[in-house]
């Protein structure tokens, strides 16, 4: 056995993988080269750096609390069993919704009330395809709900404006008394202050003597 | 040991809870021990085992042959592994980056490791020291290296069984154990000798 043909079996010799022929093959030719005893020896070395790192560790855990879901005998993937109820009800939802759909006709038109879901299919003037009288009704019921939304949405908009006039005429009203009070407070200091001015003056003018004016 | 493992997934196909329970004992070990030497955190070793689980027995009836369950496992484990290291991608798994020895006491350890004698219970002293400091060069390996080393160091599996695990050719995963052993060795040195 030469070099490059050890070289191949090393890690199993190493590992102790080899067959028991194979396994003495190599330790013949481990016998006569020093370069692959000395790759031998190397590679145990850092097998007993690697035996350093204990099993401790892992030998003291508490037992694991595992509790996965059962598994389906026979099927390669199945899904978990809690998958499947949400997965039927929607299924069932949307098949009552397919059948819906293709029993009632319906439409769907934008205008300036915005989209419009309607029962009974497309028509001008919303109602007049409609045959059926209790889809008729449906439909009157649904235009009367929007007209009584609409004239209570104008009632509050109105309300509200009002309410904000009132409000914004009681503020101008109490601005204005505030502000007369202060000119009153105001002018009542400033006379006032005109008095004393002009009663120190007059002492004033009491105190010097003749000779100094 | 495949033989027992192989009646137990009989038994938990058939709905035997108790099976169940005897498989996560069997394996709780190896597989945590294994994810602990991959992860490099205990934390995550032990919820990365409990999702293996998880996925053992969700997938445990399409398992072809029971005989593999040892392989099919490891790779269930290396996988949420890699999985949960991809999404950390940018953090290192256990920083140990500026380990450093100062001490001797590492050193002679070394001395002990290369010499002749057996490794024996009295180098313990400095085996916690030691342990920090494979676990820090491990950490430091290309990833595929470090995962084919784990695999063989760890838990007992033979190359062409790695090769199923990592679905790679047998002489690849050699080459791949080679060359990480090598690097192993040097990165070791550089901690324990700077």
């Amino acid at each position: 056995m030469k070099c490059q043909e050890l070289e191949k079996h090393l890690l199993d010799f190493v590992y102790d993988e080899l067959e028991a022929d194979a396994r003495a093959g190599v330790e013949d030719h481990l016998a006569g080269c020093g370069r692959c005893r000395a790759a031998v020896a190397d590679l145990g070395i850092t097998r007993r750096f690697l035996g350093a790192w204990g099993e401790s560790e892992a030998d003291s855990l508490p037992p694991l609390a595992v509790r996965p879901p059962r598994p389906a005998a026979g099927r390669s993937r199945s899904l978990p069993g809690r998958i499947w109820v949400p997965a039927a009800a929607a299924a069932l939802v949307l098949l009552v919704a397919g059948v819906f759909v293709a029993v009632v006709p319906v439409s769907l038109q934008y205008d300036s009330r915005g989209l419009v879901f309607r029962l009974g299919g497309p028509s001008s003037d919303g109602i007049a395809q409609v045959s059926d009288p209790v889809l008729r009704k449906v439909d009157r019921m649904i235009a009367d709900s929007e007209q009584r939304q609409a004239q209570r949405t104008l009632d509050i908009v109105q309300n509200v404006y009002y309410r904000l006039e009132d409000d914004r005429a009681k503020d101008r009203q109490s601005i204005q008394q505030g502000f007369d009070l202060i000119k009153e407070i105001y002018m009542d200091q400033i006379e006032k202050n005109n008095q004393l001015l002009e009663m120190s003056v007059r002492q004033a003018d009491y105190r010097v003597p003749a000779g100094a004016k | 040991m495949k033989q027992e493992d192989a009646e137990l997934i009989g038994r938990i196909l058939d709905g035997d809870d108790q099976a169940f329970s005897e498989l996560v004992r069997r394996w709780q070990r190896p597989i945590v021990s294994f994810l602990l030497r991959l992860s490099g955190n205990m934390d995550d070793a032990m919820e990365l085992a409990q999702e293996t689980f998880h996925t053992v027995f969700q997938r445990v009836g399409g398992l072809k042959d029971p005989r593999s369950f040892s392989s099919w496992i490891y790779k269930i484990a290396l996988n949420h592994c890699r999985m949960r290291q991809r999404r950390r991608r940018g953090r290192v798994m256990e920083s140990l980056e500026d380990l450093s020895f100062e001490n001797n006491e590492l050193k002679d350890h070394y001395q002990s490791l290369t010499g002749n004698e057996p490794f024996s219970p009295e180098e313990a002293f400095s085996a916690g020291e030691m342990e920090r400091a494979v676990r820090a060069a491990l950490s430091r390996i290309d990833e595929k290296q470090r995962e084919v080393i784990v695999l063989k160091e760890y838990t007992g599996l033979k190359f062409h069984e790695i090769a199923e695990v990592l679905d790679a050719p047998v002489s690849t995963i050699k080459s791949r154990m080679y060359l990480g052993m090598e690097n192993l060795k040097r990165e070791i040195l550089k901690i324990i000798q700077p």
